[in-house]
C-alpha cells in the first residue's frame, strides 16, 4: 500500500561512484563505429591496394622489384585520420549525451582516454599482425606493402613503437580539436588552428633564421622515425592533458 | 504541510547566469522541496532551459550560490547521479539508434526499471531499430520522456518534453507520470508553454520571466488567489475601489476584471452588488502576471 | 475539474457528494488517492489533501495497510454543514438573481410552492 520510496533510508553506497566504467561502456554502445567501420574501411583499401599492385605488376613486365617503389605506400594512413574523426566526434555528441546522462567531465574525460588508448593499442596490434603476414607471404605475392610501409621503420619494436605513438597522436590532437570545438565552437577551433600554425611556422622561421635546415635535416634522418615518433608523444602528452582542462569548463548547451 | 529542513532538495540565492551582455537567469532564489511535482512555466526564452541547465551542473553559475542536495552540482557525481535531465536538444552519437538509447541510459541511472521502460516503449510505439537520426520529432521526444520516467530518479527535470508529441501521446506522458508518480514517489520538475494541459499535474508553481522569478506558490493556492468579476462597468468599478486589479477587458458596457485576492465576503458581497465571478485558470493567471511584470520592467 | 477553485476542495466535495447519494454507504471503503488522482488526472498530493481534508472532518478515517472508509455518522455530518452553507450557496445568488430580474421574494415564494408538487416529495 505504501508507494516504494526512491529516496534510499541510508546515502546510497552507490551514488557518487565513478561513471568511468559507464561512459567506456557508452563508447561501446554501438560499436559499429569503433569496432567494425574502421576494419571495413581498412579492408576496403586494402582490396583497392591490390588491384593498384595487380595494375602495375602487369603493366611493367620485365620489372621484379617492385618492393622498394610500394614501401613508400601512404595507404595506411587513412586510419590515423579516422581514429582522429572518432575522437573528435566523441568529444562532441559523445561528451553531450554523457552530462545528459550526468556523467562529470572528468569521468567522461577519463573514459574517453581510456577508449582511445586502448583503441591505439588494438588498431596497433591489429597493423603489427597485418604486417607480420605481409611479410610472411612477402607482400601478398605482390611485393605490396601496405601494413609495412618505409615510414613504419625496418624491425618490428620499432615499427609497433611507430604505430602506437602515431595513433596516439592523432587521438590525443583529435580529442584536443574536439574539446576547444565543443567549449568554444568554430571561431575558437579556427583560433586554435591558427596558434598551432603559427607556432610551426614560427619553428620553421627559426631554423631558417639559424640557418639550421642541414642540421635540422640530417636530425631527422638519424632520428627517424622511432625518435620522431618518440617526440610525438611530448604534444600527444600536451593536447591530452590541455583536453581535460579545455573540457571542464565546456558546457553541452548546442 | 510544514516544511523540514530536511525537506528541502535544491536551494538556490540570487542565482544568476550572464552570456555577454544577455542575462539569462537574473538573482533568482528559489526553493524545491521533495517528492512534488514542480511546473516551471514562462514564456518561450523567459530563462526556464538556462535555469535547468544551472541546476543540473551542466552550465555554471555567473553569480549567488546553489546547492542541490546539500551541494554545488556542477561535476559533483554523488549529486549528479540522482539527477535526470530531459531537454529536447539532446544530442546522440550519429550511429545511435533507438535501442542503443535504452541500453546505454540503464548505466547512469541507479534506479533505472526495464520493465517500466518496455511498457513506455510500446505505449508510445517507438521503432527500436530506426536511427535517432531519421526518427520523428515526437518519437525523438518520446525517447527522452521514455529515460526520464524510467530512469526513477530522485529529482527528474523535463524540459519541454513533449514537443512533437500529439495530443494523444502527451496525454499518455502526463497518465504514466502521474502513476508512476503515485507509485515512487519523487520530485519532478517540469517545465512547460502549455499551462493548461499541465496545470493538474502541479502541486507547486514556479513562473519565471526575462529571467526572474515572479512567481513562487502552490498551485492551489494560486487558484483561489484570483477571480474575474463580470458586470456592468459601473458596477464593477465601483465594487473595485483601489484592489489590484491583474487584467482588464470589456465590450460595449460590459466590464471583466480580474483582480486579486477575494475574501469569502468580499465574494458574497460582489455576487450581492450584482457582479458574476468566474474561476481564473492557471494558463490565465500566469499570462496576466507575465503581461504585467513586461510592463514593470519595460 | 473548474479551473478556479482549488482542486482539492473539489475532490473533498465529490467525495461528499457521493457520501451523500449513498454511492459510499457508511464504514465501507472508498477508492485510494491514488486511484483519485488518476481517474481526474491530478496531481496524488492534491487528491491527498482532498481526502485529508475530509479525515479532519470526521467524514472519512484511515484503516492502517486497508484504505480510507467512511465513518459512521458522515452522511448527517455532511448534512449539516452543507445546511449551513446552503444560504451562501443558493439562496443568497437566488436573491440576487432574483433581483437582476425584478422578480419579489414573494413571486419566489409562489414558485417554490408550485415547484414542490412536480418534483414529489424528497427528503
Amino acid at each position: 500500500m505504501t508507494a516504494a520510496a526512491i529516496h534510499p533510508a541510508a546515502p546510497a553506497r552507490r551514488y557518487g561512484s565513478s561513471r568511468i566504467g559507464s561512459v567506456i561502456r557508452l563508447y561501446f554502445t554501438n560499436p559499429m563505429t569503433i569496432a567494425v567501420t574502421p576494419f571495413i574501411v581498412l579492408a576496403s583499401i586494402f582490396v583497392l591496394n591490390l588491384a593498384i599492385w595487380v595494375i602495375v605488376v602487369v603493366s611493367s613486365p620485365g620489372n621484379t622489384n617492385f618492393a622498394e617503389g610500394f614501401s613508400y605506400s601512404g595507404a595506411s594512413a587513412w586510419i590515423f585520420f579516422y581514429m582522429a574523426v572518432v575522437a573528435i566526434q566523441a568529444m562532441n555528441n559523445t561528451f553531450r549525451l554523457a552530462l545528459g546522462y550526468g556523467a562529470t567531465r572528468r569521468d567522461f574525460y577519463l573514459g574517453s582516454a581510456l577508449v582511445f588508448v586502448a583503441m591505439s593499442v588494438v588498431f596497433t596490434a591489429v597493423i603489427t599482425i597485418l604486417g607480420l603476414l605481409e611479410e610472411v607471404t612477402d607482400g601478398w605475392g605482390l611485393q605490396g606493402r601496405m601494413f609495412t610501409p618505409v615510414y613504419f621503420g625496418d624491425n618490428w619494436g620499432v615499427r609497433i613503437a611507430v604505430i602506437l605513438c602515431l595513433f596516439l597522436f592523432f587521438t590525443f590532437t583529435g580529442s584536443a580539436f574536439g574539446a576547444v570545438f565543443v567549449r568554444w565552437g568554430r571561431n575558437g577551433l579556427l583560433i586554435f588552428g591558427g596558434i598551432l600554425l603559427a607556432i610551426v611556422v614560427a619553428i620553421g622561421l627559426a631554423i631558417a633564421l639559424l640557418d639550421a635546415w642541414g642540421p635540422f635535416g640530417s636530425w631527422l634522418d638519424a632520428n627517424a622515425p622511432l625518435g620522431l615518433a618518440l617526440w610525438s608523444l611530448v604534444p600527444s602528452a600536451v593536447f591530452g592533458v590541455a583536453g581535460f582542462f579545455i573540457l571542464r569548463g565546456a558546457t553541452p548547451k548546442s | 504541510m510544514t516544511a523540514t529542513a530536511t525537506d528541502s532538495i535544491v536551494r538556490a540565492a540570487g542565482l544568476t547566469r550572464r552570456f555577454g551582455d544577455v542575462t539569462a537567469v537574473d538573482g533568482v532564489d528559489v526553493e524545491i522541496r521533495r517528492d512534488r511535482i514542480y511546473g516551471l512555466l514562462g514564456r518561450n526564452g523567459a530563462g526556464k532551459t538556462t535555469l535547468m541547465h544551472l541546476l543540473t551542473g551542466q552550465d555554471f553559475p555567473t553569480g549567488g550560490t546553489l546547492e542541490v542536495f546539500g551541494h554545488a552540482p556542477a561535476e559533483n557525481a554523488g549529486v549528479l547521479q540522482q539527477l535526470c535531465f530531459i531537454k529536447e536538444s539532446q544530442r546522440y552519437p550519429d550511429d545511435f539508434k533507438v535501442k542503443h538509447v535504452l541500453r546505454s541510459a540503464p548505466w547512469f541511472f541507479e534506479n533505472w526499471d526495464e520493465d517500466f521502460a518496455a511498457r513506455l516503449v510500446d505505449d508510445f510505439e517507438l521503432p527500436m531499430n530506426r536511427r535517432i537520426k531519421k526518427v520523428s520529432r515526437g518519437q525523438l521526444s518520446a525517447v527522452g520522456v521514455i529515460v526520464g520516467l524510467a530512469s526513477r530518479a530522485p529529482l527528474t527535470f523535463f524540459d519541454e518534453p513533449y514537443l512533437g508529441l500529439d495530443a494523444v501521446a502527451r496525454q499518455i506522458f502526463y497518465d504514466r507520470l502521474l502513476a508512476d508518480y503515485a507509485e515512487h514517489p519523487r520530485t519532478v520538475v517540469l517545465s512547460s508553454h502549455l499551462i493548461d494541459e499541465v496545470a493538474n499535474l502541479l502541486e507547486h508553481v514556479l513562473v519565471i520571466d526575462r529571467g526572474r522569478m515572479i512567481l513562487d506558490e502552490s498551485a492551489d493556492d494560486l487558484r483561489e488567489s484570483a477571480t474575474t468579476l463580470v458586470g456592468s462597468r459601473q458596477k464593477v468599478e465601483d465594487f473595485l475601489g483601489s484592489r489590484e486589479v491583474l487584467h482588464r477587458e470589456g465590450i460595449g458596457g460590459l466590464a471583466s476584471v480580474t483582480v486579486a485576492g477575494l475574501t469569502a465576503e468580499e465574494r458574497q458581497a460582489a455576487t450581492a452588488a450584482g457582479l458574476e465571478l468566474a474561476p481564473v485558470s492557471l494558463q490565465q493567471l500566469v499570462v496576466h502576471l507575465t503581461r504585467t511584470s513586461e510592463k514593470e520592467f519595460a | 475539474m473548474d479551473e478556479g477553485r482549488a482542486i482539492f476542495l473539489q475532490i473533498a466535495e465529490q467525495i461528499e457528494n457521493d457520501i451523500l447519494s449513498g454511492a459510499h454507504p457508511e464504514e465501507t471503503q472508498v477508492p485510494s488517492t491514488n486511484e483519485f488522482a488518476a481517474f481526474h488526472r491530478i496531481n496524488p498530493a492534491t487528491a491527498g489533501k482532498g481526502v485529508n481534508l475530509l479525515v479532519d472532518r470526521g467524514i472519512l478515517y484511515k484503516k492502517r495497510g486497508i484504505g480510507m472508509f467512511v465513518a459512521e455518522g458522515a452522511r448527517a455530518r455532511i448534512m449539516a454543514a452543507r445546511r449551513t452553507e446552503f444560504r451562501e450557496q443558493f439562496v443568497l445568488p437566488l436573491l440576487a438573481e432574483a433581483d437582476k430580474l425584478g422578480i419579489t421574494p414573494g413571486q419566489i415564494t409562489e414558485m417554490v410552492q408550485q415547484a414542490q408538487p412536480i418534483r414529489g416529495d424528497q427528503a
